[in-house]
């Protein structure tokens, strides 16, 4: 196939580029740091969003924490429905209040929500009664600002008799990075013959420093295209039938 | 059904180094040239270049190399990259054209050869950014960033088979293109 014409295009970076950006990507940081990054998470960091749940924040510190020392030792990683889960019995955060980082989501109404973030995403066309989409406040992590939550979109179903539905959806960005839970606590589950979704029961709890499986919600995540979809409520039969409603 | 207990990994197995400076060296023209051939504009290139890769730092401690390939994850970061840019495009209904490079010319460099050169360069950037958005894509993985079919098979998680085919049919067409104007 003659395809050399197709390489023409190619040139090197401007050599200014090049450095100046090495400049702004090393700068504040240690040369050591900068040379050689040793490749398990050696500092652990608790990131936790303001005026979210406690459950919620349980299930955030799950995503973005890993303790090094004690995962080599004992967490295995598995990939279940496309999903990366590093399983181990310990409890990956340190408490240490000083890495605590506050991460402030824009919060607007559905219209401007959807605009702002980066990408179509398909809503659940399936909802139980009782619950009434939160259109007025819907959180959104986009910028620099949103740290590692960049690229996430939060919406909320409330009822008044029933406990809230909460659905995070996110980039792939993270694809490589794996969240952290307990064992006997996450189980693939068949949405239809073409999609597998993750059931996690439980999460993290800070103050006990141990997984909690009982803490009444449980979440499903599932892929769509390159977003990630996570879905916390309390009835699982409830989450799958939302869940297939996206996939429609 | 799957549990935990089929676990695939050893984490114990995926406590490597990696040399981020190398990394920068290496990756940086690849991921600025797939945005070249994907954008056709150098000053965008090097703006969503940058974006990769400072995102890219910020998430480096947590790359895991046994997981996903280092080029794996730093062009899924690419791609998200761009779709927001797009995406903002779409948006503010303005479209990403093609320009030309003003750059300066050696001294003893022919001036009408030069030109033409540029002019066939022009004219590939415009018949490449007409093409629909996946074959620009591997495209742009192919000869911008110089990948081979296993790696954008990964990458954009088509197979491998399927990456072959699409570049085929893909090349044959820009060639037809490219041979009505030039001849060649």
């Amino acid at each position: 196939m003659d395809d050399k014409f197709l390489y023409q295009l190619q040139e090197q970076p401007d050599p200014q580029f090049v450095k100046t950006l090495h400049s702004k990507l090393t700068q504040n940081e240690p040369d050591s740091a900068w040379r050689l990054t040793k490749n398990v998470f050696s500092s652990f960091r608790r990131y936790r969003l303001v005026q979210a749940t406690v459950v919620l924040v349980i299930a955030l510190i799950a995503i973005m924490a890993i303790s090094p020392a004690r995962a080599v030792v004992t967490s295995v990683i598995t990939n279940i429905a496309g999903q990366l889960f590093e399983v181990t019995g310990n409890y990956p955060g340190d408490n240490n209040p000083d890495d605590e980082e506050i991460i402030e989501s824009q919060v607007m109404p559905l219209s401007e929500a959807l605009a702002a973030f980066p990408y179509e995403i398909q809503l659940p066309t399936q909802i139980p009664s009782g619950y009434v989409l939160d259109e007025d406040h819907v959180r959104v992590y986009v910028g620099e600002e949103a740290g590692p939550f960049v690229n996430s979109i939060e919406f909320r179903w409330l009822s008044d008799t029933q406990a809230n539905l909460t659905l995070r959806i996110t980039d792939d960005d993270q694809r490589g990075i794996s969240e952290v839970v307990a064992p006997d606590s996450i189980e693939e589950i068949q949405l239809d013959s073409a999609h597998s979704a993750v059931l996690i029961r439980g999460g993290w709890d800070a103050d006990l420093m141990a997984w909690r499986p009982d803490v009444g919600r449980i979440r499903l995540s599932w892929m769509v295209g390159n977003l990630s979809y996570d879905l916390m409520g309390i009835d699982q039969d409830q989450l799958i039938e939302i869940a297939l409603s996206t996939l429609q | 059904m799957r549990k935990q207990s089929e676990a695939l990994l050893d984490l114990h197995s995926m406590t490597e180094d990696v040399d981020w400076d190398s990394v920068y060296t290496a990756e940086l023209p690849r991921i600025y040239n797939f945005f070249l051939y994907r954008v056709g504009n150098r000053e965008l290139a090097q703006d969503l270049t940058a974006t990769t890769f400072e995102r890219a730092w910020k998430h480096r401690s947590r790359y895991r190399p046994k997981i996903a390939a280092l080029s794996t994850w730093l062009f899924g970061i690419a791609r998200n990259v761009l779709k927001e840019n797009l995406r903002k495009n779409r948006m503010n209904e303005r479209k990403v054209v093609a320009i030309s490079r003003s750059e300066e010319m050696e001294a003893d460099v022919d001036i009408e050869k030069y030109l033409q050169q540029e002019q066939e360069k022009e004219h590939l950037r415009v018949i490449l950014l007409e093409l629909p958005e996946r074959e620009q894509e591997l495209i742009a993985l192919k000869y911008g960033a110089g990948l081979t079919n296993r790696e954008i098979a990964k990458i954009t998680n088509l197979s491998e088979s399927n990456v072959g085919s699409i570049l085929h049919r893909t090349v044959n067409t820009l060639r037809i293109r490219w041979e009505d104007e030039y001849g060649r």
